[in-house]
């Protein structure tokens, strides 16, 4: 199989698959397995992020690869969310998706703060998930890479819209770029703040403003901008 | 140890005056803007042999006029921000305040300046200074050149006189046109409460003025009203052009919460141009077009006067052009309206921003655009209500109509014709049914085919992703054969497989490149309104053509401007300009007859003023059709075309508010198309 340095130096061997489609299974299987590791499902059904854990723990897997969209019959909830818990349960979990364009903004955004390797599927190979794998390890262990980084920056709303049934914004980071907007949903804001929430509205949050493409930025821990002084 | 003070170099006259605001409208406006500030009825600007260097411009009004001490610590003060007051002139106006830094820069304009000024306060007394701007260029710094300022008697009424002697610089046409339609558009011109009307001694600004003030108000086919009062409260209503209320909404029908704004007014006037909707009105459709040429277009009136750049040809600050595009029917457009939104701001909660082109984007301001687009936003959505009823009605009642219609002809051929010519009536008749029907049916197969391609559009886009999984999983099933066959055989054994290895690999690339397309297109961050780099947007358009270029041997090349151009709007428009013109091109070179066999496609962009022109240029066979008629719908040479790629070229560029033009046979004697876009103001 193939000598990937990057499966190597972060120690995994074994890999749950988090995935209802027996396609996807299949080809992360291929992944896994060329990669020189062990595939292992996790079947379903699972009502709640614990009971995945809980299964997890029963696999004897050390990794995990989740697929975002997961039937409900599979999985009450979607694979952004078991990612990250996977994560803040110190195990290296990452995260696929087809749907990147459609819901890196609204599911997959709410999560991301604790999500540092996500690719879509088209880009799945040996190379891919490896370098995701040891990515995760390496924040894991405190090592948090340049474009993780989250800064305290400034963030000004431009529009407010729904997206898919989730109300989301569209805003400004001028340190990350001045020009282009970012979408996340409205409920990565402490629901105190809401009232304060229309066009023009300026907070402060943690932002990884080092990030290369908007994909890539997560944000937490919301407040409110002191207004600026008027007198120019 | 000794005092000193802060001193400025002159130079910064340079730095404040003519380079911060280097638009001498913009300078001239100013003063007419003080003029107006000091209760002047009348302003009058005249210009002097200003067609070359040397001309003079003078600025006089019936205002106010200043004392000695209002000269000295208002007129000569540059840079202190008066809070704009509360407080009301004697004829009821809201002043419109300045820093004077618009003044210094139209003073400027001329190596001198003489004011005179005649005081109401002061009446037969007459206060005058002169400004040499050469002096300064001889001293250290502005404080060492003294200002006198003389007092004589005189017979001349109050009022303020200004004259720019020995210009620096010419001014053409366009400035002169410039200066002239923010003149007459300065003093709201829609109504005569300000009492302010300035005008400018040129030629053809009379004409110009006449046309404004023409006001077609009355022929407009929707009015649109909305208030907002100071409690953050909103209604509206649309009125149709006998004033009757077709629709009204209270705030809840506008928005969910309440407009963090000062209270204010917004009218727009809607007109549907096309000759038929006129045929009850008094005026033309081409009276209105050329009306609303000069003046459409949604204005801003602060304290009584019109502040730029809103309403200004090709800002559209209201993002109504652009809301078309999300959805075209029954909405306005720049082009077909005239609007004003009006502000007192009795408090000065807007700021105007130094150079004086628009407010800063506060709370207040941004508050303001919501309220206007909220209003704009339920007109659609009543409209576009009551166009939906309209058609159910009329399809339930077009086919009853029709054979009514078609009875009454027969009674009327079998009452009034004679027996001998009936025949022949009805067989002309029957010709003119066969004739609309064919015309019918056509208009329907062009229906037809608008609704397959929307709905493959619109299948497509909710399968887009699942329909290029399998092509992925082929590609990705092809990297694993690879590796496993890689690690199973010997190295020279492997040498069997490579081949059949890399045909499906290549294989799979095109299968993806083709199933990208669409997927690439469709992405929704493209249909968010922003500022858009365009020579960014044409490169990964042609890389996305890349392949089909490839296959079909053309080759593109790109002279592209030094600059980096940016204009306002959609990624997604954008390219549906350069995608259609590209796939336009390829079409040229895969038809029949095409014969070419270097072939070429050219893309160009250049900077005309505030315009970008792009032009897409190949060397085909050219356009055979009618030049006209190429951009009209279902019209196509391509065998199996649509001929809507050009529709969308143009519809898309006017919703960007540009134009389009095509050449027959352009620069590499094939077809040549150049999109003209305005630039973003930076």
């Amino acid at each position: 199989m193939v000598e990937s340095t990057y499966c190597k130096e972060s120690k995994i061997s074994k890999v749950a698959i988090i995935d209802d489609k027996k396609d996807d299974v299949e080809t992360e299987e291929l992944w896994i397995e060329d990669a020189g590791l062990e595939p292992v499902y996790l079947e379903g059904p699972f009502k709640t992020l614990h009971d995945l854990i809980t299964s997890f723990s029963k696999s004897g897997a050390d990794s995990a690869i989740c697929d975002h969209r997961l039937g409900s019959y599979y999985a009450q909830f979607d694979g952004a969310a078991a990612a990250a818990t996977l994560f803040k349960n110190k195990i290296p979990a990452i995260l696929v998706t087809q749907f990147l364009d459609i819901d890196r903004d609204t599911s997959i955004r709410r999560w991301r703060k604790n999500i540092p390797a996500l690719f879509p599927r088209d880009e799945g190979n040996v190379d891919t998930i490896c370098k995701a794998f040891m990515d995760t390890v390496k924040e894991l262990s405190g090592d948090v890479s340049e474009y993780r980084r989250p800064q305290r920056a400034l963030i000004r709303i431009q529009e407010i819209n729904s997206e898919g049934g989730t109300e989301v914004i569209d805003a400004l980071i001028p340190q990350w770029n001045p020009k282009k907007a970012v979408r996340f949903p409205i409920d990565l804001i402490n629901n105190k703040l809401y009232e304060y929430i229309k066009i023009g509205t300026r907070f402060i949050a943690n932002v990884n403003t080092g990030a290369l493409n908007s994909s890539d930025l997560f944000f937490s821990d919301f407040e409110l901008a002191p207004a600026p002084d008027n007198d120019i | 140890m000794s005092a000193d003070y802060l001193k400025f170099s002159p130079e910064i006259l340079a730095r404040l005056g003519e380079e911060l605001i280097p638009h001498p409208d913009q300078g001239l406006i100013e003063l007419v803007r003080n003029s107006y500030d000091a209760d002047a009825t009348n302003c009058t600007i005249e210009l002097k042999n200003t067609g070359k260097e040397g001309g003079t411009i003078s600025i006089s009004d019936d205002g106010i006029g200043m004392s000695e001490s209002a000269i000295s610590s208002g007129w000569l003060l540059i840079g202190r921000s008066q809070k704009t007051s509360h407080k009301r002139t004697d004829l009821g106006r809201l002043q419109v305040g300045d820093k004077g830094l618009g003044r210094l820069a139209a003073l400027r304009m001329g190596t001198q300046v003489a004011l005179t000024t005649r005081p109401k306060d002061e009446k037969g007394i007459e206060y005058a200074l002169s400004i040499d701007w050469a002096k300064y260029d001889k001293v250290d710094f502005v404080e060492k050149v003294p200002i006198t300022i003389t007092k004589s008697k005189t017979s001349t009424d109050t009022g303020t006189d200004i004259l720019l002697q020995n210009l620096r610089i010419p001014l053409g046409r366009r400035e002169i046109d410039r200066i002239a339609r923010q003149l007459v558009l300065l003093a709201n011109p829609f109504d005569d409460t300000t009492g302010f009307r300035p005008c400018l001694v040129a030629p053809g600004f009379k004409d110009l003025e006449r046309k404004v003030r023409e006001r077609y108000f009355s022929q407009a086919h929707f009015h649109l009203k909305a208030t907002v009062n100071d409690k953050g409260y909103a209604e509206a209503q649309v009125l149709d052009w006998k004033n009757k209320q077709l629709w009204s909404a209270n705030h809840k029908a506008l928005s969910k919460s309440k407009y963090k704004t000062i209270p204010a007014e917004f009218d727009l006037w809607t007109f549907l141009l096309l000759a038929k909707n006129f045929s009850d009105r008094t005026a033309s459709v081409q009276e209105v077009k050329d009306w609303l040429k000069v003046t459409g277009g949604v204005h801003l009136y602060y304290r009584g006067l019109r502040v730029r750049p809103y309403g200004d040809s090709g800002h559209d600050w209201l993002e109504m052009n652009l809301a078309r595009t999300r959805s075209p029917e029954e909405r306005p457009a720049t082009y077909n309206s005239i609007g004003r939104v009006v502000v007192d701001d009795i408090y000065g909660r807007m700021i105007q921003k130094t150079d004086r082109i628009g407010f800063i984007e506060s709370e207040t301001f941004t508050e303001l655009k919501r309220f206007c687009k909220d209003a704009l936003e339920w007109m659609a959505s009543e409209r576009l209500k009551d166009a939906e009823k309209r058609r159910r009605i009329y399809r339930e009642q077009s086919t009853v109509l029709t054979n009514k219609a078609r009875k009454e002809v027969s009674k009327l051929i079998e009452n009034i014709v004679p027996q001998k010519q009936r025949p022949a009536i009805i067989d002309a008749f029957q010709k003119y049914e066969k004739a609309i029907t064919k015309k019918e049916k056509s208009l329907e197969e062009d229906l037809q085919l608008y609704r397959s391609l929307a709905t493959a559009g619109t299948t497509y886009a909710v399968f887009a992703h699942e329909s290029a999984k399998p092509v992925t999983r082929i590609k990705q099933a092809t990297d694993s054969l690879e590796i496993r066959i890689k690690h199973a055989v010997e190295k020279e054994d492997y040498s069997n497989f490579e081949k059949p290895i890399k045909i499906l690999r290549n294989a799979t690339d095109s299968l993806r490149s083709y199933a990208s397309f669409p997927l690439y297109l469709l992405k929704k961050e493209k249909r968010i309104v922003g500022d858009i780099d365009v020579h960014k947007v044409l490169n990964d358009i042609i890389g996305l053509f890349e392949p089909f270029m490839s296959s079909e041997k053309i080759d593109v090349e790109q002279e592209y401007t030094d600059a980096t151009p940016y204009i306002h709007g959609t990624i997604a428009l954008l390219e549906a300009i350069f995608a259609n013109l590209l796939t336009n091109a390829i079409n040229a070179f895969t038809s029949p007859n095409s014969q070419n066999k270097n072939r070429k496609v050219l893309l160009r962009t250049e900077i005309s003023g505030e315009l970008l022109l792009i032009k897409v240029i190949d060397n085909g066979q050219g356009i055979k059709m009618n030049i006209d008629e190429i951009w009209l719908p279902g019209k196509t040479t391509t065998p199996g075309g649509t001929g809507f790629g050009l529709t969308i070229v143009k519809d898309a560029v006017a919703d960007l508010s540009g134009k389009a033009y095509a050449l027959a046979k352009g620069e590499l004697g094939g077809a040549e198309f150049t999109i003209e876009l305005p630039l973003l103001r930076h």
